[in-house]
């Protein structure tokens, strides 16, 4: 049976996932000064090739806080996390969306597509190793 | 268990924020791409509080902490995550500390104002001046 790397129709080894360069660009947000009044923003660099770089308040949390902790409490997983658990959780799951996204994006740049589908989606978590516990469970 | 399935899931509009922020403009997602990332991201963060969890428990402690989440990633093969989210830490933990800093300082300027005020109330009111006094003043 072919490993999963080696199917040549539009799938490739998943290197943007492997790539640090890409979490790089969450570490250089600190020091993007230009913008400070802006949560956020986004620059498309030519020089980059397409590679998106995106600014944000690292130190805000996107996602509710208030949200996370009673997804935590509701799934009776625990009754006390701490305020700084839930933030590096926030981040967390903020880093996997960015993660995923543009890793499935990579697909889409593949087959010269201008939309993201769930195909694309499935695609990425079949690729890469750290997503097996998706497997299954999006239906 | 679980008493309504919304509250196990993030906010959609938050989601949808951020996967539009991780793609260049002009690129849709269809709606069941959205819909699987959104639960993708659900998962992620049940899977990862429940290894973080194990992890707690280990150190026989009640309370989940930073360190916990931290360790229950680099467990589930999500070690890239790691410094970036103890960079942003440290940044949260700093904006937290000026915030508690910014509070003490105004509650302290509130209360010295309100003892001014108090302390004002019980002075006999003053004699209003006359305006010779200013004229002098305003001469050159």
């Amino acid at each position: 049976m072919a490993s999963k790397r080696d199917l040549s129709n539009n799938l490739r080894p998943s290197s943007l996932w492997n790539d640090l360069n890409f979490l790089s660009i969450l570490n250089s947000s600190s020091n993007k000064e230009e913008n400070p009044d802006k949560d956020k923003s986004k620059v498309n660099d030519p020089s980059t090739d397409g590679q998106i770089k995106i600014v944000r308040n690292k130190h805000k949390p996107r996602i509710s806080l208030a949200r996370i902790r009673k997804m935590i409490k509701e799934s009776s997983l625990n009754d006390e996390p701490s305020d700084e658990a839930l933030f590096v959780i926030d981040k967390a799951v903020e880093i996997f969306i960015e993660s995923l996204v543009s890793e499935s994006y990579e697909n889409v740049k593949l087959n010269n597509k201008r939309i993201l589908t769930r195909r694309d989606v499935d695609v990425t978590i079949e690729n890469i190793d750290s997503l097996g516990f998706l497997i299954g469970v999006l239906d | 268990m679980v008493e309504r399935p919304e509250d196990l899931n993030l906010p959609n509009a938050v989601v949808t924020r951020i996967i539009k922020d991780s793609l260049p403009e002009g690129i849709a997602v269809s709606k069941e791409a959205r819909s699987a990332i959104a639960k993708a991201a659900s998962v992620f963060v049940l899977y990862t509080t429940s290894t973080a969890l194990l992890v707690t428990q280990k150190n026989k402690k009640k309370t989940l902490t930073a360190q916990d989440v931290l360790l229950a990633l680099k467990e589930i093969e999500f070690e890239k995550f790691v410094e970036p989210l103890e960079e942003s830490l440290e940044s949260y933990k700093k904006s937290q500390q000026n915030k508690k800093e910014q509070k003490a300082a105004k509650d302290k300027a509130k209360k010295a104002d309100e003892e001014k005020s108090s302390s004002k109330a019980q002075e006999e009111p003053m004699e209003v001046q006359t305006t010779d006094g200013d004229k002098e003043n305003t001469d050159d």
